[in-house]
């Protein structure tokens, strides 16, 4: 337990001024959308699609990449961490568990902002802010998955510049291929999926197929990083 | 053991092989007789690695290094950080970043010996550092390992570093071990044949290792000093050092250079 808290602690004084500054710009953000929803707080579908736009940018502040692996190929600790005594294991858990702390920490926040709209609005959104919110930290976190599953390949400063790029430009790709899968429905079809996802985010179900979702993806974040940690240079 | 080559030997290579950061081709590493990937975090725990360069973070300072070095070794010795922070003059508060490079490498170097490790593992860890910061750590290594049960394997290309501490010495070249043994053993048995270049045919060729040629004669490593002392009664022999016992190996295949 001790070695966890060692290697949590290492992470969260690395990340957290990064994360603090999103967290800042996500509450700042909060503070909008709320002063909108007090002007306007007669129309649900609006007040849906605020939550629902609120939901994605505090998930993709903390399901996307915190920046550590970065500084850690860049000052050497990488490397230097293969003569500690902590598997890779371990370590894909403390940046699971890391990640999940920041995801935990940016969704109590959200949440005590949509039970704070919805007190004023009187509608209920809360299960399906957190589901939005779960969903896009699911795919926030998988976009992380590939990004730093490629960025670790890296082993040293030199090396984690181009193959930082080569890890950009795959998410990239990725994020526009599922922008033109998504735009490829048509416009009828696409406002009609949207309308049911929105009331299915409503339903107990489909929030347990979304908690089902993100636990997979969660271990295959942990399960990428771990093969990752195990490779060793040639 | 002091572990000695030219850049390039394959020194580095060797010491990340054998800490399992650099995977084998073929054949087995066995440290304190346990399997080096197999068995790689029970080792770990008995072992402490100093890097040519600082592998810690800028934003840390000595109080963050010893929060999370508590939790990686289970013999971790937090007084004993501390006094070693002391005794190297590093400011408790002050961030990393701000750390002169001698300051860096002490820092390493604290965190290495406070888990009472059995085998202190560093890769040309002297560089770069001033003779005498090289001086006090060297130093610090000899009380390290005055207890008989600690052993330092220390890789550089400064012979006098270890010809300072050294009790046994390992040269190797292009990935090959040329010479292993105590270091006054092969400081003893080997030495440097001064003659006229036309004298060197009568030297036997079983008994040189090289020979550098100059404007005024001659000089020949040979391996057995003693003996080539009766074989060539009238040579002058002078005494070898890790330096000269270097580059005249290196020199072999060449036989002759200048």
């Amino acid at each position: 337990m001790q070695l966890y808290r060692s290697l949590v602690y290492r992470e969260l004084k690395l990340t957290w001024k990064r994360m603090m500054i999103l967290l800042v710009l996500s509450s700042i953000l909060c503070g909008i959308i709320l002063s909108i929803i007090g002007f306007v707080m007669q129309d649900e579908e609006f007040v849906e699609a605020l939550s629902g736009i609120l939901a994605l940018v505090t998930a993709v502040a903390s399901g996307g990449n915190n920046g550590i692996h970065k500084a850690d190929i860049n000052a050497g600790w990488k490397r230097y961490s293969y003569v500690l005594p902590v598997t890779s294991s371990q370590k894909a858990l403390t940046d699971l568990m890391v990640k999940l702390i920041y995801i935990a920490l940016f969704g109590m926040i959200l949440v005590g902002t949509v039970l704070f709209t919805d007190y004023i609005s009187g509608y209920n959104h809360v299960i399906y802010t957190v589901g939005n919110y779960l969903l896009f930290s699911g795919i926030a976190l998988f976009l992380d998955t590939v990004y730093s599953g490629i960025l670790l390949l890296a082993s040293d400063r030199n090396s984690s510049r181009i193959i930082g790029i080569i890890a950009s430009l795959t998410v990239i790709f990725l994020f526009s291929e599922f922008n033109t899968q998504l735009a490829g429905l048509s416009n009828k079809k696409y406002k009609y999926s949207l309308e049911e996802l929105t009331h299915m985010m409503k339903t107990g179900k489909v929030m347990m197929i979304i908690l089902m979702i993100f636990a997979f993806l969660c271990l295959l974040y942990y399960f990428v990083i771990r093969r990752v940690y195990e490779r060793r240079e040639a | 053991m002091g572990f000695i080559g030219q850049n390039g030997a394959g020194k580095t290579t060797t010491l990340h092989t054998m800490l399992n950061i650099k995977k084998t081709d073929k054949g087995q590493i066995k440290i304190f007789g346990l399997d080096h990937a197999k068995d790689e975090k029970e080792i770990k725990k008995r072992i402490a690695v100093v890097f040519d360069e600082m592998p810690f973070h800028d934003v840390f300072n000595i109080k963050d290094i010893s929060k999370i070095f508590e939790g990686l070794y289970p013999e971790w010795d937090d007084a004993q950080f501390m006094k070693y922070a002391e005794r190297f003059g590093l400011p408790p508060k002050q961030k990393i970043g701000q750390f002169s490079k001698g300051m860096k490498m002490k820092l390493q170097i604290a965190c290495a010996l406070s888990h009472n490790a059995e085998l202190l593992v560093m890769d040309e860890a002297t560089a770069g550092l001033d003779p005498v910061v090289r001086d006090e750590i060297l130093h610090i290594f000899m009380e390290y390992m005055q207890n008989g049960e600690r052993s330092v394997l220390m890789s550089s290309h400064i012979t006098s570093d270890l010809e300072k501490i050294a009790d046994m010495v390992t040269f190797i070249d292009r990935g090959k071990i040329l010479l292993s043994g105590y270091k006054d053993d092969i400081l003893g048995s080997h030495g440097i044949l001064k003659c006229d270049k036309d004298e060197v045919k009568n030297i036997d060729p079983e008994d040189i290792v090289s020979i550098r040629m100059n404007d005024f004669g001659a000089e020949i490593m040979v391996k057995d000093r003693e003996s080539a002392a009766a074989k060539y009664r009238n040579a002058v022999f002078d005494a070898a050092g890790l330096d000269d016992i270097m580059v005249y190996y290196v020199h072999r295949d060449e036989k002759e250079w200048s």
